[in-house]
């Protein structure tokens, strides 16, 4: 039996929902009457989806939405908002918030079930994606995590599997000048409706087999919102068996919305102290964003060649393991020029070897 | 919803819509009688609006709630223009067409001080557009499959069957094809 929460604390829509999914169409539902009885019984409970009015005593419905889309217990759970502000500007403000959908409460009672079928059916779907979505961030610029990135995913293509490297990184690393290709199209030629049908023209496949959706070459016009992120991600999970986004250590909306959606977020820093520092600082502010440690991998990459930092200094200042230490490999820079990423270019060079077991032991975890 | 306190009360049917100030957007219910919104609106013996379940927003920022409350007393003058989603809280044909059986759709661009609505009136025959200004009594006009972006944020559109007009702050009108 299929279970809904609705919350809203209007009696007359709370009398609907009870008439007609409760006793005509079989659903189990849970009326909660404002927004923080909703979030207490969306984490209290499991459901399939739930109904959120925006106009509510108390907290509004994006408050809520926003609440329920941190939490990760309801982050994954179909939300649609039904609310009398239904407008242009209403339906961006509640996407942005996270809802999956947004219903006008003039919509027919026909429309109500299109609509929860299809986002059901949406979610079901993006969780059935065996896709594992990986992300390397840099604890700041010059520390080699774009290159890394590249390097990543394309051990995965070597391991014969289907990867797609997301660069959202434009102004710290940019992922298509390594691969020498063009920056367009970007993400930031995403159209508002974002799935697999519409993201596929934007990709382009690397002569390393990696495909590449580009950031754009200039500041983008606007960020990507939480909302499209997710869409955006779910899509590529689903054609994908990796999906590895470089991360901009800028960390901003949409980065953050990344680090907060990755199965694995690698953290990339050099043995020198100040990247160590920011290594540091970047952590604790992984943790005020409350990632969870056990997904979280520290790197240390040896980008320069004197680089002289030892280990055990850095497992001091970090106050953890290290993860993996990737060494000072010369033939990266022929790798550059050539743009092919070094574990296809150079299978024999020292580093190629390091990488790969990364991406051996990401895919173990 | 339609209630029935006696049977010498008006019958009372709650209009939901959107109530732009030049300021603020104020979605809320109204209560209205068998002459619906638009004979509310033009209603001289009442200077304000009562709203109900009223949800309060910059019009710079249209979609976040910064004020909520169940009662609000709007006074009309300052009512700019009003979004309806949908016509049946207009109230009667006839009334909103003073009494004209035949009336002729003409597209119009009208701008009041702080927004711009396009969408369609209903004028009696081939009149011209400045009957819309200077004839009759009444207020408040109406704008059929109506769109209005707020000159201060012209991004944000507001769009409905209906969008009634206050006259007094029309600054142009302009048929558009």
């Amino acid at each position: 039996m299929a279970t809904l929460l609705l919350i809203d604390d209007s009696p007359e829509v709370q009398r609907l929902f009870q008439v007609a999914f409760k006793n005509k169409l079989g659903y189990e539902i849970v009326i909660a009457a404002n927004g923080e009885a909703g979030i207490e019984a969306a984490h209290r409970a499991s459901f399939d989806v739930i109904v959120l009015d925006v106009m509510m005593p108390g907290m509004d419905g994006y408050t809520v939405a926003r609440q329920l889309r941190q939490d990760p217990k309801t982050k994954d759970v179909p939300i649609i908002m039904y609310t009398a502000r239904a407008q242009p500007t209403d339906k961006t403000a509640a996407l942005e918030a996270g809802a999956d959908a947004i219903l006008s409460k003039l919509s027919t009672f026909d429309d109500i079930m299109a609509t929860i079928k299809e986002v059901t059916k949406a979610k079901s779907a993006a969780t059935a994606a065996s896709g594992q979505v990986i992300g390397v961030l840099g604890c700041r610029g010059g520390v080699g995590a774009t290159t890394l990135a590249v390097n990543v995913a394309a051990s995965y293509v070597r391991r014969g599997q289907r990867a797609c490297l997301l660069d959202l990184a434009p102004l710290s690393g940019h992922a298509a000048l390594v691969l020498r290709m063009s920056p367009k199209p970007s993400w930031d030629d995403l159209p508002g409706e974002i799935n697999n049908e519409t993201v596929q023209p934007l990709l382009r496949q690397h002569a390393s087999g990696v495909y590449l959706l580009a950031a754009p070459p200039q500041p983008p016009s606007s960020e990507i919102s939480n909302h499209s992120f997710n869409r955006l991600s779910q899509a590529l999970a689903s054609v994908f068996n990796v999906v590895v986004i470089n991360c901009s250590p800028a960390l901003d909306a949409t980065s953050r919305t990344a680090v907060a959606a990755v199965s694995r977020l690698l953290l990339v820093t050099s043995p020198e102290v100040t990247a160590v520092q920011a290594a540091k600082g970047m952590m604790s502010y992984l943790h005020s964003l409350s990632l969870p440690a056990e997904r979280l991998r520290v790197v240390v990459n040896h980008s320069a060649k004197d680089m002289t930092l030892p280990s055990a200094n850095i497992v001091m200042a970090l106050g953890r393991t290290i993860d993996a230490e990737l060494p000072f490999d010369e033939s990266q820079a022929g790798a550059l020029l050539q743009g092919m990423p070094l574990v296809t270019l150079a299978k024999s060079a020292p580093l190629p070897p390091y990488v790969l077991g990364l991406a051996s032991l990401l895919q173990k975890m | 919803m339609t209630t029935t306190n006696s049977s010498t009360a008006p019958i009372l049917k709650m209009a939901s819509g959107d109530f732009f100030t030049a300021s603020y957007r104020m979605t809320g219910n109204v209560a209205t009688t068998a002459s619906g919104l638009f004979g509310l609106l033009n209603d001289k013996a009442r200077a304000s609006l009562n709203l109900e379940e009223v949800y309060v927003s910059y019009v710079s920022n249209p979609s976040a709630i910064i004020e909520q409350s169940s009662t609000a007393y709007l006074p009309k003058s300052a009512v700019e223009i009003v979004v309806l989603p949908k016509t049946a809280s207009l109230g009667p044909e006839a009334l909103i067409r003073g009494g004209f059986s035949r009336v002729v759709q003409h597209k119009v661009l009208i701008t009041t001080h702080h927004y711009e609505v396009r969408g369609s009136v209903e004028l009696p025959g081939q009149m011209e557009l400045d009957v819309l200004l200077t004839e009759g009594s009444s207020n408040f006009i109406v704008m059929y499959s109506a769109t209005a972006n707020p000159c201060m944020n012209p991004k944000a559109t507001f769009s409905g069957e209906a969008i009634i007009v206050n006259r007094r702050c029309v600054d142009f009108i302009a048929r558009q094809n």
